[in-house]
C-alpha cells in the first residue's frame, strides 16, 4: 500500500468514525444521565437525612442552616431536571429512584420556608428585630406628631394662666371625711394669685427660661432636671434644657 | 303631734335643703393654701397621676340656670378644667409625671377621674373620683365654688388670662386632698401601685406571660402573685412598649396643651362677662320684685284705708296717692321686667358667640387624639401579636 492509497484509508476511516459518532453520542447520553439521576439523587438522599440528623442535634442553625437549606433545595432541583431530561429521551426511571409527580414545579428555583427552617432562638431573634423596627417606626410617627405640635402651638402671649394661686369665693368640698391631713402645707414659689402656668423652679440656674412656652421633649427635660438628685447630672440635664430652648425658640 | 313638735325637725330639714345636693359642705373662705412638698420626694416614691378628660355632665334642667350655657361649652370645659387640676397638681412636687389621658385609657398608676355637675362661671361644682392601680378608690368626693360677686372686676380685664384660674381654691382643694391621701400610704404601698400599674400593662400587652402574675377580686381589687425577674426579656420587651406608652400620652398632651392655650383668652372672657350680664341680671329682677312688691303693698294700705276711713279728706287724699303710687311703682316693676331681656339676650349671645369659638377647637383636639390613639392601636394591636408569638417561640407553648 503507497503513501497515498494510506492518506485515503485514513481519511476513509475518520469519516466513518465521524458518521458513527452522533449515534455513539446519543447512547452514551442516556447512560449519563441515568448516571448523573442516580448520583444527584444519593446525593440527595444523603445531604436531606445529614440536614436533619444535624438539626434535631441542634448543631446546625443560623445562615449555616440556611446555606444548607439552600443545597439540598439545589438537589431536589437537580434531580428534578435529571427526571424531566430522561422522560424527554423516553427512558423509564430505573427501580429504587423516585422522580417528583410535577418535577417542572420544583426546577424553577423555589423560595424554602426559612422560618419553618429556623431555631426557636432564631425565629425568636427575627421576631425581636420585628418588634424593635416596629418600635422605631412609632418613635418616628411620635417625633413628627411632636413637630407638628409645635409648629401648631399658639403665641407665647396667649399661653399661661393656671398656676397654683388662691382667689377669693368659697370653696367647699362634700362626701366622704377628708382623709388623714396634716401634710405641710405652704403656698411655697408661685403659689400665690398671678402665678405663671409653670413655675421657674427653685434647681433651675439662673439665666433658665421659665418654661411658659415648653413643648413635650422641653418639659421632658425640665422635669428630668428638676427631679435629678445628683448635681453633677442635674447641672448637664439643665444645660441639655437651655441648649434645647435656644435651638428652638 | 303640735308645731312646737315639728319645729326641730322643720329646722334640721330646711337646713339641709339650704345646702347644695352635694351633701354637707365645709365652706372654706378665701384662698386655699396649695400643699406642696417641702423636701423632694425620691423618684421610686413617686406616682405618675393620670386626668381623664371630665364628664362634661349635664345642663341644669331649671330654663334660667341653664340659660347661656351650651354642651359646646361643656365639651369644651371637659378638656379644660382637667388641665387646671393637672397645672395645679404638676406644682405641688407631690407626683411624678401628671397627664391628662383620654377616658378609658389603662394603665396609670393614680388615676384621676372628674364630673362636671355645674359650670357657669359663677359656680362650679365637680364630681372627683381617684384609684391607684391596685383598684384601691382614694376618694369619691363632689366640689363646689361660687365665686364672691365682683371677683372678675378685682382682677381686671388684663389680668384674665395670665392670673390663676378663678376657681384655684378648688383645684387646690382637689389637690390637697389628694396629697394627703397619698401621705397616707406607706413606701411598699406605693411600691405595689407602681408594680400592679406595670404588671397590669404587661398582662394586657401580653396576657400569655404576665396574667398569671396578678391577681384580681371580685371587688377588682388587684394584688401581685409573681414579680417576673428584672431581666425577663419578654418584660424588657413590655417595658419598652410601656415607655412608648408614656411618650403616646406626651404628645396627646401637646394637643391638650395647645387647646387649652387656645381656649383659655376665650373662655375666661366668656366666664366674666357671663358673669357680669348674670349680675346684672339679677340685679334688674330684684329692683322689678321690689317695685311690683312696693305697689301691691301700697295698693293694700289704700284699701285699707277705705275700708276704715270716715270720711275724712285727708285721709282720702292719702288713699288715692297709695293707689296711684302703687299702680306706678308696679307698672315700673313691669317696666323693669322687659329689661331683663336685654340681659338675657345678652347672655345668650355671648353663649352662641363663645359656642362658635369653641365647637372647632374641641373637634379639632378630638380629631388628632382620635388619629394618634387610632395608630397607636393598630400598633399595639400588632405588638400584641408579635409578642405573642415571641412568646410561643420560646416556650413552645401555643394555644392550640
Amino acid at each position: 500500500m503507497d503513501k497515498y492509497n494510506l492518506k485515503i484509508y485514513r481519511s476513509l476511516f475518520a469519516a466513518a468514525l465521524l458518521a458513527l459518532l452522533p449515534a455513539a453520542a446519543a447512547s452514551a447520553s442516556d447512560e449519563q444521565l441515568l448516571e448523573r439521576l442516580r448520583s444527584d439523587y444519593a446525593a440527595m438522599v444523603s445531604a436531606e437525612a445529614d440536614f436533619h440528623s444535624r438539626r434535631e442535634r441542634g448543631i446546625l442553625y443560623g445562615y449555616e442552616a440556611a446555606d444548607y437549606a439552600a443545597y439540598v433545595a439545589g438537589l431536589h432541583r437537580r434531580v428534578a431536571q435529571d427526571c424531566v431530561a430522561l422522560r424527554e429521551n423516553g427512558l423509564a426511571i430505573p427501580a429504587g429512584l423516585s422522580c417528583p409527580d410535577d418535577p417542572a414545579i420544583l426546577i424553577a428555583p423555589a423560595a424554602i420556608d426559612q422560618a419553618s427552617e429556623q431555631t426557636a432562638t432564631e425565629a425568636t431573634a427575627t421576631l425581636d428585630s420585628e418588634l424593635l423596627e416596629g418600635l422605631g417606626e412609632f418613635d418616628e410617627m411620635l417625633l413628627r406628631e411632636q413637630e407638628r405640635i409645635k409648629a401648631a402651638t399658639p403665641q407665647a402671649s396667649a399661653a399661661s394662666g393656671g398656676g397654683s394661686g388662691s382667689e377669693g369665693g368659697t370653696a367647699g368640698v362634700s362626701g366622704e371625711p377628708d382623709a388623714a391631713s396634716g401634710a405641710e402645707t405652704t403656698y411655697g414659689e408661685g403659689a400665690g394669685p398671678g402665678s405663671p402656668r409653670t413655675t421657674v423652679s427653685s434647681s433651675a440656674p439662673p439665666g433658665t427660661p421659665d418654661g411658659h412656652d415648653d413643648d413635650v421633649v422641653a418639659r421632658q427635660l425640665r422635669e428630668a432636671a428638676e427631679k435629678e438628685a445628683d448635681p453633677e447630672l442635674k447641672k448637664k440635664l439643665w444645660e441639655e434644657y437651655r441648649k434645647y430652648k435656644a435651638g428652638t425658640s | 303631734m303640735t308645731l312646737r313638735d315639728l319645729l326641730p325637725a322643720f329646722i334640721v330639714f330646711t337646713l339641709l335643703g339650704g345646702c347644695s345636693t352635694l351633701g354637707p359642705t365645709h365652706d372654706i373662705k378665701g384662698p386655699v393654701p396649695l400643699n406642696k412638698t417641702l423636701a423632694e420626694i425620691p423618684e421610686e416614691q413617686l406616682l405618675d397621676a393620670w386626668i381623664e378628660l371630665f364628664d362634661p355632665g349635664e345642663l341644669p334642667e331649671d330654663e334660667d340656670e341653664a340659660m347661656g350655657l351650651s354642651m359646646d361649652i361643656r365639651d369644651a370645659e371637659a378638656r379644660y378644667i382637667p388641665e387646671q387640676l393637672r397645672t395645679t397638681m404638676e406644682t405641688t412636687g407631690h407626683w411624678g409625671a401628671v397627664r391628662l389621658v383620654p377616658q378609658d385609657t389603662s394603665g396609670g398608676e393614680l388615676l384621676v377621674q372628674g364630673k362636671i355637675l355645674a359650670s357657669d362661671g359663677e359656680q362650679l361644682a365637680l364630681q372627683i373620683k381617684a384609684f391607684d392601680a391596685t383598684g384601691r378608690e382614694w376618694f369619691n368626693r363632689n366640689y363646689e365654688e361660687e365665686l364672691d360677686e365682683g371677683v372678675y372686676k378685682t382682677r381686671g380685664v388684663n389680668s384674665l388670662a395670665s392670673d390663676s384660674d378663678v376657681f384655684q381654691p378648688l383645684y387646690n382643694t382637689i389637690a390637697n386632698d389628694l396629697a394627703e391621701f397619698r401621705r397616707t400610704l406607706s413606701a411598699t404601698d406605693i411600691s405595689t401601685i407602681r408594680q400592679v400599674a406595670e404588671l397590669r400593662f404587661a398582662a394586657d400587652l401580653a396576657p400569655d406571660a404576665f396574667a398569671g402574675d396578678l391577681a384580681v377580686d371580685a371587688k377588682g381589687h388587684y394584688t401581685v402573685v409573681h414579680l417576673p425577674a428584672a431581666n425577663d426579656p419578654m418584660y424588657q420587651r413590655v417595658l419598652a412598649i410601656r415607655d412608648r406608652d408614656f411618650l403616646l400620652i406626651d404628645t396627646l398632651n401637646g394637643h391638650y396643651d395647645n387647646f387649652c392655650r387656645e381656649m383659655e383668652t376665650p373662655y375666661s372672657e366668656w366666664r366674666k362677662a357671663r358673669s357680669e350680664e348674670a349680675a346684672a341680671l339679677r340685679k334688674v329682677k330684684n329692683d322689678a320684685l321690689q317695685r311690683k312688691l312696693l305697689g301691691v303693698a301700697a295698693i293694700l294700705g289704700a284699701i285699707v284705708l277705705e275700708t276704715s276711713n270716715n270720711g275724712n279728706y285727708s285721709s282720702s287724699v292719702l288713699r288715692d296717692t297709695l293707689v296711684l303710687g302703687g299702680a306706678y311703682a308696679i307698672k315700673t316693676g313691669f317696666d323693669k321686667d322687659s329689661e331683663t331681656d336685654i340681659h338675657r339676650d345678652a347672655i345668650i349671645e355671648l353663649d352662641e358667640s363663645f359656642s362658635t369659638e369653641a365647637r372647632p377647637l374641641v373637634v379639632e383636639v378630638e380629631g388628632e387624639t382620635h388619629e394618634l390613639t387610632g395608630s397607636a392601636e393598630v400598633q399595639y394591636a400588632k405588638w400584641r401579636a408579635l409578642l405573642k408569638r415571641i412568646y410561643e417561640s420560646e416556650t413552645g407553648f401555643t394555644d392550640s
